[in-house]
């Protein structure tokens, strides 16, 4: 049941390769964060593990079956997907927008807005999880960048998908909106769904997510639990000489900007 | 004040459109007796109708043929905005109209009939809208698409002119007044050569508005939600431009009822094109009723001929289109 990239080749279209051989996989029941530097790879990872960028070698599978057997509508119910910008033109409201992903999981037909009656639980549900009701009369581009996030994740939770993939959905959110959040897919593994999360917080990460997997240039660098991958073997490839290394008082590693 | 639904949106369109198709015929140069001339109309052979009913008669194709173009044109225009994600997509700043424009010019030229006159305009706004798509796609810039479209319509508005230079002076009198985006209808005959286009087009769109509203919302999202997002884009566009295609062969390239309409209905129906798209038909509709009544009932400094409608909707969406425009801003 799980989603699994094997020596996967990916680019965008008519450009360079950016995936040079890229294997990973995200189980139920697992957070797994995906880290690495700016250009490593990882929205390329993250659309290639959506279905929405065709492998170029390898492939993806989903549940034992290659990605792109599956027809699209079965893979929107179970794969949920977040780009890392997403900004929309015409004024959605917090609710409607959300409504658009509660309809993907069968919430409302093309009439429904997000007040029908077989729509407003599900859009409900999802906006209280990323502590966004207040916000569902609003209109998206009338919020703040980390707000507008919240909703756009919670979108995306209305799906009720069985994998989530989010490309840096933690970005502009403030420290507890942050950490709520990556406790919020602690509690969607625990319910059974797998989840890999592109961040840049390896500190954060390593509280929240399973595994870390470090990208770099293309390539898995390391793939394993928080404590095995934050240490300086790997780090430094990723983090050059920018950060300090310590133990956090849970007994994580904590990675400290360097001056 | 409480946001309109969709519901009440859609129903308020359908109002208008109704009281300006049934005020519209009784709005014009001459007077004429609504209850004589219904009742004329209605129960006498044509032969032995008063005078209001053979005005009532002759204006009555005309309010057919502009209910139908407004309703094509909106259409055309709400789905150009939300395929392209841009609000200032239009059958116009597309190219789409002045290349349907440029087809029915060279089918005047070449000596083609009112019935010819589509093909020609279908062919070239279809054209238009493959090569937009073309350069927009190599380009990669998200302002491609409209960049694509303002060359293009320059392109083929260049063409127009050379088509204007070149025909006789017989045609160039009609050739004009045509451009201008006119109505004028003796009979039935525009409207139902242009009915099947419509059923086309509409039927096409039909099928698609759960996908438009997600891919309106953003491109990225909405295939990841399932939808074939280039499927739907070409057989959205080519239905826009088939819509426009069809109204401007019959009725000349009208403008800002496509640019316009979508920006008045949006806020009411939302997002949701299964309310959007009706609502801008029956807005548009309404609206090119309203616009041809004022176009007919107003003495234009003593001339006998109607002035064009294209001129009135012009004067009276320029600036409302500004307006809503500086109102958004604030």
């Amino acid at each position: 049941m799980a989603l699994a990239a094997h020596a996967l080749h990916a680019g965008w279209p008519d450009g360079p390769e950016v995936l040079r051989g890229v294997d990973l996989t995200v189980a139920p029941g697992e957070v797994v964060a995906l880290l690495g530097e700016n250009g490593a790879g990882k929205s390329t990872l993250m659309h290639a593990l959506a279905g929405l960028l065709a492998p170029r070698a390898g492939g993806v599978v989903l549940d034992g079956r290659p990605l792109a057997d599956l027809p699209a509508a079965d893979r929107a119910r179970r794969i949920g997907f977040l780009p890392q910008e997403v900004h929309p033109e015409f004024a959605f409201t917090a609710a409607e927008t959300v409504a658009l992903g509660a309809r993907v999981a069968g919430h409302g037909g093309w009439l429904d807005g997000p007040d029908a009656p077989a729509v407003r639980a599900a859009v409900e549900r999802a906006l209280a999880a990323t502590d966004a009701l207040h916000l569902a009369d609003r209109p998206l581009g009338e919020l703040s960048g980390g707000e507008r996030r919240r909703v756009l994740v919670a979108s995306v939770l209305a799906q009720e998908p069985r994998h989530l993939l989010l490309d840096e959905p933690g970005a502009m959110l403030d420290l507890p909106h942050r950490v709520a959040l990556h406790r919020r897919f602690r509690a969607l593994a625990d319910a059974g769904l797998g989840v890999l999360f592109v961040g840049h917080d390896p500190t954060l990460a390593a509280r929240f997510a399973d595994r870390l997997v470090l990208l770099h240039e293309g390539r898995v660098l390391v793939d394993g639990p928080p404590a095995e991958v934050l240490r300086p073997r790997w780090l430094d490839a990723v983090l050059d000489d920018a950060y300090l290394l310590t133990d956090g008082p849970d007994g994580l590693p904590v990675v400290v900007p360097r001056r | 004040m409480r946001k309109p639904t969709p519901r009440a949106t859609v129903g308020l369109a359908a109002l208008l459109c109704l009281a300006a198709v049934f005020v519209a015929p009784f709005v014009g140069s001459e007077p004429v007796a609504p209850l004589r001339a219904w009742s004329d109309l209605l129960t006498l052979p044509r032969a032995a109708w008063s005078p209001d009913a053979a005005i009532l008669g002759l204006r009555l194709p005309r309010i057919l043929l502009a209910l139908l173009s407004g309703a094509g044109l909106a259409v055309a225009g709400a789905v150009m905005q939300s395929l392209l994600r841009n609000p200032l997509a239009s059958p116009y700043t597309l190219g789409a109209a002045t290349a349907a424009s440029l087809g029915a010019f060279a089918g005047v030229v070449l000596g083609a009939g009112a019935v010819a006159r589509p093909g020609p305009a279908l062919v070239l706004a279809v054209l238009d809208v493959v090569l937009v798509l073309a350069v927009a796609r190599r380009s990669r810039r998200p302002d491609g698409l409209v960049l694509a479209g303002v060359t293009l319509n320059f392109a083929f508005g260049a063409g127009v002119l050379l088509l204007r230079h070149l025909a006789r002076p017989t045609d160039l009198a009609a050739m004009e007044r045509w451009l201008l985006g006119s109505l004028e209808a003796v009979d039935a005959g525009p409207s139902l050569a242009l009915l099947p286009w419509l059923a086309v087009g509409f039927t096409l769109l039909a099928r698609r508005v759960g996908d438009l509203d997600q891919l309106a919302f953003h491109p990225a999202l909405a295939e990841a939600r399932g939808v074939a997002a280039d499927a739907v884009r070409r057989e959205g566009l080519l239905a826009a431009g088939l819509l426009t295609a069809a109204v401007v062969a019959q009725a000349g390239p009208i403008g800002f009822v496509g640019l316009l309409v979508p920006h008045v209905v949006r806020p009411g129906t939302g997002l949701r094109h299964a309310w959007l798209l009706p609502g801008c038909a029956l807005a548009g509709g309404g609206f090119l009723v309203l616009a041809d009544a004022v176009a007919r009932s107003l003495d234009w400094f003593g001339r006998t001929s109607d002035l064009p409608v294209g001129v009135v909707t012009a004067l009276l969406g320029g600036p409302a289109f500004l307006a809503l425009l500086l109102r958004r801003s604030s």
